[in-house]
């Protein structure tokens, strides 16, 4: 298995602390805020409207302008001067007012409307808006671009946004196409571009900087969009944006849930593909496969194929839908989860959340336990020791017999939180009880370590406790550790601060004792 | 003949005998629903507020007085309609005076003798508004918009939200129907305009008390909310346990003193991991506020070092056992704690709960005599981007805004308005009020910083951390200064 790239500190602590972080979902990256223009507008004018319109306006392929001039390169129409208004549609263009004032030349592209303002009749001369939704209501690039009408009709959002942030917003099906106008004169004089017409007056907008439609996609839509589960099965790589996962005939629907490590429980309807049916449409799955999930930031989960395969009270799902709603990217886009008719409820270290690739490597899977007593006892599985390492990542540099190899695990001194006192092990109660007894470590017990052979290490907790140069790893020079060493190995970085009197090197370790 | 008509006493309740009310030339009709008096900028003096007594305006540009006497005057403005909120009618003598700013100017005139306004503008075309409400006191929210709805001839949809940020985001990346109004709190910013939810409302005109309230909305340069109330944090003892109320001057030295003597199972409870209740320390251990000049937490400050170490060595000693909400409130409320730290919110839940209880403002640090400065969490309005009823959602949260709305639903809740000219209106005699305000005095708003919210998701993990003995003081900023880029 590969390891996990992720980010490193130059010290234990940070490891541990950045890994957590990871882990948890806790580390941020964050784009500029989109802000628009500064300076204050004032909002709408009044009154009842009429329109007179000079020229051929009723046409809505603007063919006829547009031919007069050729085919323009649309780079012409997003370099210009003066003002400018931002569109957004099928596509982004710009709207520039010298650009604008070539288009008004033609009779099409200048529309005269009166209304009242304050009692007084006023006019307005500008272009139709829909000939500037035009140029980003469908895929034309060029002038002349053509108004699309039937998707005028059938309906979309139009937000137009002043310079102060003030935006209003109408559904095209309320509204005739030639109803608004983006005006640059008022009684013959100079304004800042308006739209302004025969609407309600909410939708005069003055100083109008952008004009944006929902055929655009949000920003939450966008970076979902561009989201891809990437499948590697032996090798043979695939990936599927949310949209391919959810046209999947394998694509269902039901209810689920987990609980977390402090008892809370979660359950909703999921919507998924499942996970079982698209892993087999790559490769036969058997029960010793490893299926490892590796989610985006990091973090890896790793299931025996047996437990996808044998699940008699749900199936696997690759959700990502959450009682309808798509799931955000947080704890989504996607994560796994088990459902079925009875809400199957699991581990919630099991479902994995914002789940990035799925790797497939059959026949190379081994289970293991690994036994600890003390004054508790647990059987760790696999998945457990696995999200230790997750959680705690250290990787050390050990050097043995002059052979120097990379490995990677979770420093010793946290496994005996689980057995150096009876009552708390981790993640076991409320999080403000700390599991690992410093006061015990620091009073001192023997911890003893049994290979799978017989061959036992015994050191004392006060060399091992809070010593994360020493650790249990799962991965040497970033793969599973080779048969002779797996399923765990005892390992300490040659440059550690601290060797414990009396530590060996440890392979194939089995369990971990603590003698009081 | 109008202004004989309009001058006839009509009955609207709350006016003693109320001025005549003119519209675009029609007499107003009067409301169901009462006005009340609120501040109007002039000290000690109360009136009703025009933007209560005629319609939601888009525009209004002309307001005719007429006296008594039979004198009018023409007051002629573009922006009326943006000022009605801030505009009174006072009685004075049986007649009324108008009192407004005329020039904004931040000098009150007053038009004396007044019996008929008539006023002449464009009333808002949107007759429906969806207003999503969160946190303390919804029925009352919901009360209160219906009110104004009522008032204004309009229909408003108020739905109570559990986690609205997440919601919206949601229903935005679904193209699901947004709300035209949402209720915030200053942190929610840096997600929210990221995701182009928002729309700036720094055109709208609101009081101008409670800059400390705009700028927790305040997010590079532009006005996302308009500030409704703040929560204020307290420390909460009880009163069983500690019979002595503390000093308004008292320190932590006196805090762990009085919870040793109480004998209490846990002297102090909080949650120590959260960046929330760890901040008010770094700011008592010396720093000088949350965000440094460049726009960073700067973790490398000593403040954090010193602040760190005194929570380790609290727990040490026994004094601060770190707990998260619930639990904390279990040991207080069954008399297991002597002290807790809590938001203003909590005064009404120990109230009805009939606890012992008594509040203290955050205490000093012994050396350096600065006091720990209480986190301010402030909730407030915001227009959704693609409202498409973007002028009656301004026009709601200019009513929301006022003094007299804010007192009214933050006195039974425990909070603070975030208009400090409603803090006359505040009940009187509440013995908790007071200290509330001196926390508000002495704290410092929740930044709405995107790096804030970075530093509060990476901070809780790595306090766990440190407290739990997993890593020591440089390992956790070392870590937590490499998560924030620092």
């Amino acid at each position: 298995m590969k390891r996990t790239k992720g980010k490193r500190g130059t010290t234990a602590a940070l490891a541990i602390a950045i890994a957590l972080v990871m882990a948890t979902g806790g580390c941020v990256s964050r784009e500029p805020a989109v802000m628009v223009e500064e300076a204050p507008a004032d909002e709408a004018v009044d009154a009842t409207s009429a329109s007179t319109e000079s020229g051929d306006w009723g046409e809505t392929a603007d063919a006829g302008a547009g031919a007069k001039d050729g085919a323009k390169s649309d780079q012409s129409y997003q370099d210009g001067t003066g003002w400018s208004i931002d569109l957004k549609g099928i596509r982004a263009a710009k709207l520039w007012q010298s650009w604008f004032d070539e288009a008004k030349t033609h009779a099409s592209h200048s529309v005269e409307k009166t209304v009242d303002k304050k009692g007084v009749k006023t006019s307005y001369r500008g272009m139709p808006l829909r000939l500037a939704l035009a140029m980003v209501d469908g895929p034309d690039t060029d002038h002349a671009w053509l108004f699309d009408q039937d998707l005028w009709t059938k309906g979309y959002d139009v937000t137009i946004i002043a310079k102060d942030g003030y935006s209003a917003t109408f559904n095209t099906r309320d509204l005739a196409s030639e109803a608004l106008i983006i005006a640059d004169l008022e009684d013959g004089k100079p304004i800042a571009p308006m739209v302004v017409g025969d609407s309600p007056k909410n939708l005069w907008v003055r100083d109008v900087v952008r004009i944006e439609t929902s055929l655009t996609p949000n920003a939450l839509v966008a970076a979902a969009a561009s989201f891809v589960l990437d499948i590697d099965i032996n090798g043979a790589k695939a990936s599927f944006s949310l949209a391919e996962l959810e046209k999947l005939p394998i694509y269902k629907e039901d209810r689920g849930a987990y609980t977390t490590s402090a008892g809370t429980r979660y359950e909703g309807v999921y919507g998924g593909v499942k996970l079982l049916d698209l892993l087999q449409s790559y490769a036969d799955i058997k029960a010793d496969d490893s299926i490892t999930f590796v989610a985006m930031d990091g973090y890896e989960m790793s299931y025996p194929g047996k437990t996808v395969l044998d699940s008699p009270d749900g199936e696997w799902l690759l959700a990502f839908r959450l009682d309808g709603d798509w799931l955000a990217k947080d704890p989504g886009y996607v994560r796994t989860i088990k459902v079925g008719a009875g809400t199957p409820n699991i581990d919630g270290h099991l479902s994995v959340r914002m789940v990035k690739k799925i790797v497939v490597k059959q026949k190379d899977f081994v289970d293991f336990t690994l036994k600890l007593s003390g004054k508790m006892n647990f059987d760790l599985d696999r998945s457990t020791v696995q999200s230790c390492v997750s959680c705690h990542r250290k990787t050390v540099t050990f050097e043995k017999k002059g052979e120097v190899a990379e490995y990677t695990g979770f420093p010793l001194w946290l496994l005996m939180g689980y057995v150096d006192d009876p009552k708390y092990a981790p993640h076991k109660q409320d999080a403000s009880i700390a599991a690992y007894s410093n006061e015990a470590a620091d009073a001192g017990y023997a911890i003893t370590m049994t290979a799978a052979d017989g061959f036992k290490v015994t050191v004392n907790s006060r060399d091992v406790t809070r010593n994360d140069d020493l650790i249990v790893a799962m991965y040497k020079n970033g793969e599973k550790l080779p048969d002779s060493e797996a399923p765990l190995v005892v390992v300490w970085d040659r440059a550690a601060k601290k060797i414990p009197e009396g530590i060996k090197n440890i392979k194939m370790l089995a369990s971990v004792g603590a003698v009081f | 003949m109008l202004v004989t008509l309009l001058a006839a006493a009509i009955l609207t309740p709350g006016f003693a005998s109320p001025p005549g009310l003119a519209y675009n030339g029609s007499a107003i009709r009067p409301s169901a629903q009462p006005t009340r008096p609120v501040p109007t900028g002039v000290a000690g003096e109360r009136g009703y507020s025009l933007g209560e007594l005629f319609p939601p305006q888009l525009e209004a540009w002309r307001l005719q007085l007429s006296s008594g006497t039979g004198a009018r005057t023409v007051l002629n403005a573009d922006d009326f309609g943006e000022r009605l909120f801030d505009m009174y009618v006072v009685e004075s003598g049986g007649l009324w005076d108008l009192v407004f700013d005329p020039a904004a100017s931040g000098t009150r005139e007053r038009f004396r003798g007044i019996t008929v306004l008539e006023l002449t503008g464009e009333p808002c075309p949107e007759k429906n508004i969806e207003v999503w409400v969160s946190w303390e006191g919804v029925p009352e929210l919901k009360a209160e918009i219906k009110r104004w709805a009522d008032r204004a001839g309009v229909t408003a949809k108020v739905v109570d939200v559990p986690s609205i940020k997440s919601k919206l985001v949601t229903v935005l990346r679904g193209g699901g129907k947004v709300p035209d109004v949402v209720m915030i709190q200053s942190d929610y910013l840096p997600d929210l305009v990221e995701a182009g939810a928002l729309q700036p409302l720094d055109g709208l005109r609101l009081p101008t008390a409670g800059a400390k309230g705009r700028n927790a909305f305040r997010l590079s340069g532009r006005l996302f909310g308009a500030p409704f109330y703040c929560d204020a944090q307290l420390v909460f003892y009880s009163t069983a346990l500690i019979r002595q109320a503390p000093r308004p001057d008292w320190t932590l030295d006196d805090m762990e003193r009085l919870a040793k003597a109480s004998g209490a199972q846990v002297g102090a409870a909080w949650n120590a991991y959260s960046a929330y209740w760890f901040l008010p320390f770094v700011i008592g251990f010396g720093k000088e506020s949350i965000m440094g000049a460049h726009g960073k937490m700067d973790v490398r400050h000593p403040a954090y070092v010193k602040a760190l170490t005194y929570l380790k060595d609290s727990i040490a000693r026994k004094f601060l056992t770190p707990m998260e909400r619930d639990a904390m409130m279990a040991y207080f409320t069954s008399g297991k704690a002597a002290f807790i730290l809590s938001g203003s919110y909590s005064v009404p839940e120990f109230r009805r709960l009939g606890l012992p209880f008594g509040v203290a403002p955050f205490p000093l640090v012994a050396e350096g005599g600065k006091r720990l400065a209480p986190m301010l969490d402030y909730k407030g309005w915001a227009v959704t981007r693609t409202t498409k009823s973007p002028a009656l959602s301004r026009r709601l949260i200019q009513y929301l805004s006022g003094a007299g709305i804010q007192a009214s639903f933050c006195g039974p809740q425990g909070k603070l308005p975030a208009d400090e000219n409603a803090w006359a209106l505040m009940p009187a005699g509440d013995p908790y009020l007071a200290t509330i305000r001196a926390s508000w005095e002495a704290g410092i708003a929740v930044p709405p910083d995107p790096v804030y919210g970075d530093f509060k998701n990476a901070s809780w993990k790595l306090i766990r951390l440190f407290l739990g003995g997993d890593t020591n003081v440089d390992e956790t900023l070392s870590a937590l200064a490499t998560i924030m880029g620092e």
